[in-house]
């Protein structure tokens, strides 16, 4: 393990906003992060807690005042030149659509990544079949103004057009701030069904909603004043970290807490239940173990 | 995006920070005016050691100045050039040609960027340790003679009040909207000017399209709080004058007429 290179990896990363001025903040402290291909990791932390400035310095768009991002074992800041086809394997999906989406139909909103790369009209057309199928915005809104959207389509059709790029890692910063129990459960669907299909991708989910983590990634980080308070699988994280995480002010998800709880009253339901299904169907064991139904 | 000092704030506790705004802002005009009149170089002097007093107390880093100064250099060199080269005079440095650069033409190139300068930076201390609420404050206050004939004081205060918040508010958005499309691969540096311009359109869209949405929402919220401006409005912070405000404006006047009078007598 040690000897291979990680897919990402950041080396004493510390960024300061306002460097010298009286008002300058830290909002990266020393963060030491290692990420594998076909890893999916939540990222949790309060606004400020510096998880948005990490995601911008993993495509370069922010340049660390310290230390390193490396990518594949290469230093992303160390060539200009590159910077494109960094941003092109790392894509980022910031927290608004509203930040990036512009032009007169959703077709071809998605297809300016793409084209971007300088990828043929062709192939373009491929990937944003594809990655608006992945979304689930079907034929019918590929003529339609992005501005029509309702806001959970909106941040799908976002989502699409980085997806279009075909990056090897997705960052999504927030997906479901904002959106209703409806929207928020479409999108994290799809991107259970991105980690699921073939390709596994890699992606970083950003969120200061732990029912979001539960429900998606495998591992976490949490973050607190610019560091990196706590890594490791999620379910694990929930466990044991529970009294950490209050006292950084994050809750556990409260099923994961239920069932914490419950085993605390020597309950049997196992570690890592997270969310309502798998819980339902241990209680539904134990009761019928015990003989009560 | 983050070049831009001119009109911007920084916060601090310093005495000129606390001073009060309408005597920043008279002390201000009465320095802009003074320098029309200033016609000598120990005039000018006078006036650099008056500004760099001024920025000496309020602690605000010489940095942040010189940067504001960096953003006008275009309008600097080009108010120079034109100075050197159209100023009629009699005692010729140099000609090609129909080009003549005189002795007056340069010294009034010289006097001209040197005024600039002092104008800028002079304006710059105000803004620098002044909020913008408190200077429109003091706008709307200095305005209100005009009330008489009719003109909207409150509601020209109002308005810049609002379009400076917008500034801060813009440019964050810009920096945003820029992100999320360098994420996408667009390109803002490389190309001509057309593909330049063009590379603009993603940015510009959102921009408007979010500008609107945000003073839509805003008018909606002032109205749902019964917002109707001018008479009777209190303000959150009143403007009061202390004792130190008075003795500063005596300060600040008095300096003004010192330089006046070295730029003019001497």
């Amino acid at each position: 393990m040690t000897n291979i290179t990680p897919f990402i990896e950041t080396r004493a990363l510390t960024h300061i906003y306002n460097e010298g001025a009286s008002f300058e903040k830290t909002a990266l402290d020393n963060i030491n992060l290692k990420i594998e291909y076909g890893e999916c990791v939540g990222i949790i932390g309060h606004t400020g807690s510096g998880k948005s400035t990490l995601i911008q310095h993993l495509n370069a768009l922010l340049k660390p005042t310290s230390g390193q991002v490396l990518v594949d074992g290469l230093d992303i800041n160390a060539d200009k030149k590159a910077l494109k086809k960094i941003r092109e394997r790392i894509g980022l999906v910031f927290q608004y659509p509203e930040h990036q989406l512009f032009d007169l139909t959703v077709y071809k909103d998605v297809s300016f990544g793409p084209l971007n790369m300088g990828i043929s009209k062709e192939e373009t057309d491929v990937r944003v079949r594809e990655s608006l199928r992945q979304v689930g915005l079907s034929e019918e809104f590929y003529e339609k103004s992005p501005f029509e959207l309702s806001g959970g389509q909106k941040r799908r059709a976002a989502i699409a057009g980085v997806l279009a790029m075909r990056p090897e890692l997705l960052i999504l910063d927030e997906p479901t701030a904002g959106l209703d129990r409806r929207g928020r459960d479409e999108i994290l669907n799809h991107i259970k069904a991105l980690r699921d299909e073939k390709n596994r991708q890699t992606i970083i989910l950003v969120t200061h909603s732990m029912e979001d983590i539960a429900r998606v990634t495998s591992r976490l980080m949490v973050m607190s004043h610019g560091k990196i308070v706590c890594d490791g699988v999620s379910a694990e994280v929930f466990d044991r970290k529970a009294e950490l995480l209050e006292s950084i002010g994050l809750a556990v998800p409260q099923i994961a807490e239920l069932a914490r709880r419950l085993r605390e009253k020597g309950v049997g339901i196992p570690e890592g239940v997270m969310t309502s299904g798998p819980a339902a169907e241990a209680l539904f064991k134990l009761a019928n173990e015990k003989g009560l139904i | 995006m983050k070049r831009i000092t001119i009109g911007q704030f920084y916060p601090g506790d310093s005495v000129i920070h606390k001073l009060d705004a309408r005597v920043k802002l008279l002390g201000t005009l009465l320095f802009i005016t003074a320098l029309f009149f200033v016609g000598n170089f120990s005039g000018y002097i006078a006036g650099a050691v008056f500004i760099v007093a001024l920025v000496q107390m309020s602690r605000v880093p010489f940095k942040l100045l010189i940067k504001g100064l960096r953003s006008v250099i275009f309008i600097l060199l080009f108010a120079a050039f034109l100075n050197i080269f159209l100023t009629p005079g009699e005692d010729v440095v140099f000609s090609f040609s129909f080009i003549r650069v005189t002795r007056e033409g340069l010294s009034m190139a010289g006097r001209m960027a040197t005024r600039l300068v002092l104008l800028i930076t002079g304006s710059s201390v105000l803004t620098l340790t002044t909020s913008p609420i408190r200077l429109t404050d003091a706008i709307e206050y200095l305005l209100m003679p005009l009330k008489i004939f009719k003109v909207p004081a409150h509601e020209i205060a109002m308005m810049m009040t609002i379009a400076m918040s917008s500034i801060a508010m813009l440019m964050d958005e810009t920096e945003k909207i820029m992100k999320a499309q360098a994420a996408r691969g667009a390109d803002f540096e490389t190309g001509g000017l057309i593909k330049k311009a063009k590379s603009l359109i993603p940015v510009m869209v959102p921009l408007f399209y979010s500008a609107f949405r945000r003073a839509d929402e805003m008018a909606a919220a002032m109205e749902s709080r019964c917002y109707r401006g001018g008479e009777n409005r209190t303000r959150l912070k009143p403007m009061k004058m202390t004792g130190n405000d008075y003795i500063a404006a005596v300060i600040l006047a008095g300096s003004v007429i010192l330089i006046l009078m070295v730029g003019i007598l001497i």
